[in-house]
């Protein structure tokens, strides 16, 4: 047998408890006269229980209780004692001296900055060896038509120079 | 009067007898820095949290543990912003519960990332866990596979509707705590429980005697 559909929602209120004293005594009433609301509610509490019985969860032991606490307690405590530290104003020899030191700081980088600034270009260092010995091939290679020409001018006068002693000049 | 108040009644200089302080007065004492008052807290409210944070953690008992120590803290750094609209109860379940939920999303979306890496999962450590915990009997294997579908089915909830069932089924809370912890209405709450309970009852019906 079914249970009645209009009072479903006042089920489901009953086995959850959150039942108003006047929609209760109407109910009740209901419940009296109807057997499949009657076993609805009996199918619903049953299950209700098999859920509840079925997913108990571990006890927290006293160990584990009192690790939870001190964890608490010790995050709090070293809260507080960074946010004191935070909050302390420094002592006036302690910000003299970083006033000091940040001083010498930026005097130094400014001092090495302008040094490398106004450096003369005079004293700026050359081009390197490798580079000076490129531009000397570069010289030699600007000018090999001109050192072919004269290689071969000196090959012909050789030819000629041999031509004549080989062949005997008139004496005089 | 049954405690040592300083003249301010929130100073922390005295230590009153805090277990016979009520939770608002715990709370004003912890505002102002009292260690003591957020101890009484933590004593309190540590195993109920354990239990919410374990069950919303799908039984991961390290994730449950460092979640409530979590939740805690992030009451404590914010108890200022607690103006006593809401018990303190419900608005620490409200920080535990996003807690939980932004942990399980921030683990997710990690093991989505790097699960094709890895040779296990979590969930077979658990059951191997499991099996090696409880002796081989009938009954012990059939609230095993009990228990396992209950778990498979929450986890198929939508998370409103799982939080909401959880939260009053489980841990017995009333609709208009559930409210405040979830930050909805009442009746957004009903209509979430309702629900999520006839779901469940779908999703479980081969054990309904």
């Amino acid at each position: 047998m079914d249970a009645c559909r209009e009072y479903q929602e006042t089920l489901l209120l009953d086995v959850y408890g959150e039942l108003g004293y006047k929609e209760r005594a109407d109910w009740e009433q209901h419940l009296a006269g109807c057997l499949g609301c009657r076993e609805e509610r009996q199918k619903m509490l049953r299950f209700l229980d098999r859920i509840k019985g079925s997913s108990l969860p571990p006890e927290l032991s006293p160990e584990k209780a009192s690790a939870l606490s001190w964890a608490v307690k010790g995050t709090l405590s070293s809260r507080d004692a960074r946010s004191r530290w935070r909050d302390r104003p420094a002592p006036f020899p302690a910000r003299a001296m970083a006033a000091v030191t940040a001083g010498c700081c930026v005097v130094v980088l400014s001092g090495w900055l302008a040094l490398k600034w106004f450096q003369a270009p005079s004293q700026l260092p050359g081009p390197a060896p490798e580079i000076q010995l490129s531009q000397k091939d570069l010289e030699v290679i600007r000018n090999l038509e001109l050192l072919e020409e004269l290689e071969t001018l000196r090959k012909l006068v050789h030819v000629i120079d041999h031509d004549d002693a080989m062949s005997g000049s008139p004496q005089i | 009067m049954s405690y040592l108040a300083s003249d301010s009644e929130t100073g922390s200089a005295a230590e009153p007898n805090a277990p016979s302080l009520d939770d608002d007065r715990l709370v004003r004492f912890a505002r102002d820095g009292a260690h003591w008052a957020m101890e009484e807290l933590v004593h309190r409210y540590r195993n109920k949290a354990f239990a919410i944070a374990y069950r919303l953690c799908s039984g991961q008992k390290q994730d449950a543990e460092d979640f409530t120590q979590e939740a805690f803290l992030r009451a404590f750094r914010n108890l200022q912003k607690f103006r006593g609209n809401a018990t303190f109860y419900t608005w620490f379940y409200r920080i535990l519960v996003n807690v939980c939920l932004d942990g399980k999303r921030r683990q997710n979306r990690w093991q989505k990332l790097i699960s094709p890496w890895l040779p296990w999962k979590r969930g077979e450590n658990r059951e191997a866990e499991d099996v090696a915990g409880h002796s081989d009997t009938i009954k012990e294997l059939s609230n095993r596979q009990l228990s396992r579908d209950i778990d498979g089915a929450m986890q198929a909830l939508p998370e409103k509707q799982r939080v909401a069932f959880q939260l009053k089924a489980l841990e017995g809370m009333s609709i208009a705590e559930i409210a405040q912890v979830m930050g909805t209405a009442e009746g957004t709450v009903k209509s979430h429980l309702f629900r999520a309970t006839h779901s469940l009852r779908q999703a479980l019906k081969d054990w309904e005697e």
